[in-house]
């Protein structure tokens, strides 16, 4: 598969400030890849790098094999690009706000009409055509913000954040969306602060913490380079000051995580963690009132890599 | 063109207040033009007027008070600014002029020495008398060049007087006429601030917040090819406002706007218009609240409106107001207005100050696209 984008060390101050630090991926055709990090781990900085809205102090990118610039015109009609912010004109109906912004790229008066329609069918706004935005709640406003990025059929699409604050109906209406954008060819740039979006969506993760990627690849990869490999959630009837003593000389555990009644006890990798700890209860007679096993979260990952939560 | 055409559909919603607006103006400036038209017995009695004089008593000097004398009523008057403004707008005087210092010794020499002369707006009896004034200046002006001494000059002037009495009468409807078109387009400087303002600084403000910016930036469309399509709608909703004010002149006032003056007064609102467009400019995408935008365009409008006297005679506004005024482009716009109401004869000479004026609005306008790119740079760099 060739590269539609290639980041070479991208690195971008404010002032003193560094918000990308040596920031290198590559993105390939036909990709769904997930750009995840916290609040402030350079996300959009990144993005806005890559559309050549901000300039960079050191490294290079290409996009379709060219050296992105302001005047890359021809790259730019293959882009589209959703904000994080909501950017339409307020005076405008919706439909008027989608040919508008198409109209930028497709010139055509009945090309573009065709277009506006699927746009608009596609992030299901067919009752809305001529509403004026601040007649739509926000979860609406913001399926409106993506027609207008990918109204014009780009080749390569930027999602920044698309779903902050969105209920979860407009929620899974924007994944199911952008996952048909994807088998339609296009390919696609997310970014989140949601692991679970990224779990849902993307073939491939790129995670990002203070301007540098931390970790790159598959969902299952990532939780392949930690050491925890199960989770087991347990919570006692009545709790006894020994039990965290006892079961933390149990096999394969590697910390427990107390809260209450609640322990939340890591495995390492190995077989029947979860019958294990069964026999051992009911030999001790513990009584417990639920517990089950999960698999680690992407959440494991950040935290193991960074020592903090991806979500303050 | 996905630009133009969208700058228009957001325009058409200006559309309904576009016509409060003209609707309102328009029964404002037919009023106030109405009331300012002169009775129609100036002919049967001699206006007065009052003169101080600094220079000595020359012979030329003499020539000047015997032909003023002859065509007014002289009266006496202290040398006190506020009694004599008094005295105008009471209608005690018509009219006021006071001569220079070494005017004659000037005069003589072929300089050009002005006489400050005040009048009461809108009357036809100061007017008349200004150009009296005018007319005697000149054609003595004339003489002087020619070698004559003041003696001769006086001689004359007295000749010339005795045959010409009832040319300058001729055109007696006509000032009240221009005058009313005047007073017409000073109290356009109101709409064309409050209407042509608000549009393009709202659409300018609409295009130009950052995040739309952005959307634009990053399409397939240059961001020159994108402003030029802007200023075109700019410039065309300007010209339209332009246009429909022309029109209503036109209504009112009949084919006297299509007149020498008539045609300066719509040049000199044209140019004004532009003007206008550059402010809207400026505010649009300097200030990025729309409140504060409508809030500075409600000051700027009413405010420029009062000081330069666009619904006041600039003659009965204080020294100290005009002064401030002058700082504002309405000023010069109105100051046009009045000087072109006023003109008698066409002549390069008498161009000169309404095409200074122009050039000074024209200034203005690219101090303000000036200032917009300046402030749109200083900003990028710290984005
Ligand atoms: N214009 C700016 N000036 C100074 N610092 C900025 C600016 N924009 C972003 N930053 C800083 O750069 C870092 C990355 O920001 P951003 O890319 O917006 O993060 P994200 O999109 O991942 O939330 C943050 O710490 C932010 O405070
Ligand atoms: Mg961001």
């Amino acid at each position: 598969m060739k590269n539609v984008i290639e980041v070479k060390k991208i690195t971008k101050k404010y002032g003193e400030f560094k918000a990308l630090d040596n920031l290198q991926f590559n993105v390939e055709e036909g990709e769904i890849v997930g750009l995840l990090g916290p609040n402030g781990s350079g996300k959009s900085t990144s993005i806005n790098c890559m559309l050549s809205l901000l300039k960079f102090d050191k490294g290079s990118i290409k996009i379709f094999d060219k050296e992105m610039t302001p005047e890359s015109y021809e790259t730019k009609s293959k882009i589209g690009v959703i904000f994080q912010d909501v950017a339409v004109f307020e005076e405008l109906k919706v439909y008027e706000n989608i040919d508008y912004f198409c109209g930028l790229y497709i010139k055509d008066k009945h090309v573009r009409e065709e277009y506006v329609e699927e746009a608009i069918k596609l992030v299901g706004l067919n009752e809305f055509k001529n509403h004026l935005p601040k007649q739509l709640s926000g979860g609406l406003l913001r399926r409106l913000n993506i027609a207008c990025g990918i109204a014009h059929k780009p080749s390569l699409i930027f999602l920044d954040e698309p779903t902050v604050a969105v209920d979860p109906q407009s929620r899974n209406n924007i994944l199911e969306g952008i996952k048909k954008l994807n088998k339609s060819g296009a390919t696609i740039i997310y970014t989140t602060h949601y692991m679970e979006e990224v779990e849902q969506l993307c073939d491939r993760i790129l995670i990002i913490d203070k301007g540098k990627i931390i970790a790159n690849g598959t969902k299952e990869e990532l939780k392949g380079i930690i050491d925890i490999a199960e989770k087991v959630t347990v919570e006692f009837e009545e709790l006894e000051k020994d039990y965290i003593d006892k079961i933390k000389k149990q096999r394969n555990v590697l910390d427990i995580d107390s809260k209450n009644n609640t322990f939340k006890i890591s495995y390492k990798k190995g077989k029947n963690n979860l019958v294990n700890l069964i026999n051992f209860l009911s030999d001790e007679k513990i009584k417990y009132n639920k517990i089950y096993s999960e698999l680690p979260t992407l959440n494991d990952v950040f935290l193991e890599l960074t020592g903090k939560e991806l979500r303050d | 063109m996905t630009v133009f055409k969208n700058y228009l559909k957001i325009v058409k919603q200006f559309i309904p207040t576009m016509l409060i607006y003209i609707v309102i103006f328009s029964v404002f400036a037919v009023l106030a033009s109405s009331s300012n038209q002169e009775s129609t017995d100036f002919a049967m009695t001699k206006p007065n007027i009052a003169i101080i004089n600094n220079d000595s008593e020359t012979v030329f000097i003499n020539t000047i008070l015997y032909y003023l004398d002859e065509n007014s009523n002289i009266i006496e008057i202290e040398n006190d600014i506020n009694k004599i403004k008094d005295a105008l707008y009471y209608n005690e005087i018509n009219f006021f002029l006071e001569i220079p210092e070494n005017f004659t010794r000037d005069f003589m020499k072929g300089n050009e020495p002005q006489i400050k002369t005040k009048k009461i707006p809108n009357s036809y009896s100061s007017i008349y008398m200004e150009m009296l004034l005018n007319r005697m200046l000149n054609i003595s002006k004339v003489y002087a060049k020619a070698g004559m001494t003041e003696e001769q000059i006086q001689v004359s002037i007295k000749e010339d007087l005795t045959q010409e009495s009832d040319v300058i009468m001729i055109d007696s409807n006509a000032p009240s006429k221009i005058r009313q078109i005047s007073t017409f387009y000073n109290f356009t400087n109101y709409t064309f601030l409050a209407l042509s303002v608000s549009i393009v600084a709202m659409v300018m403000h609409a295009f130009t917040s950052l995040k739309i910016k952005r959307r634009n930036y990053i399409s397939s469309t240059s961001i020159k090819n994108i402003n030029s399509q802007l200023f075109m709608g700019n410039f065309i909703v300007i010209s339209l406002i332009w246009l429909i004010f022309a029109v209503i002149a036109f209504a009112m006032y009949g084919k006297d706007i299509f007149s020498t003056q008539g045609i300066l007064f719509l040049i000199n609102s044209f140019i004004f218009c532009i003007t206008t467009l550059s402010i809207g400019f400026l505010l649009g995408i300097t200030i990025r609240s729309k409140e504060a935008i409508n809030g500075i365009i409600n000051i700027v409008a009413l405010g420029s409106s009062f000081l330069a006297g666009a619904f006041v005679p600039q003659e009965l506004l204080g020294d100290f107001v005009l002064s401030i005024a002058r700082v504002l482009p309405s000023y010069w716009f109105i100051v046009n207005n009045n000087i072109i109401a006023d003109l008698s004869v066409m002549s390069f000479n008498n161009l000169q100050p309404i095409i200074f004026n122009i050039f000074i609005l024209v200034g203005y306008t690219i101090l303000f696209f000036v200032l917009t790119n300046v402030i749109t740079k200083l900003r990028q760099k710290s984005i």
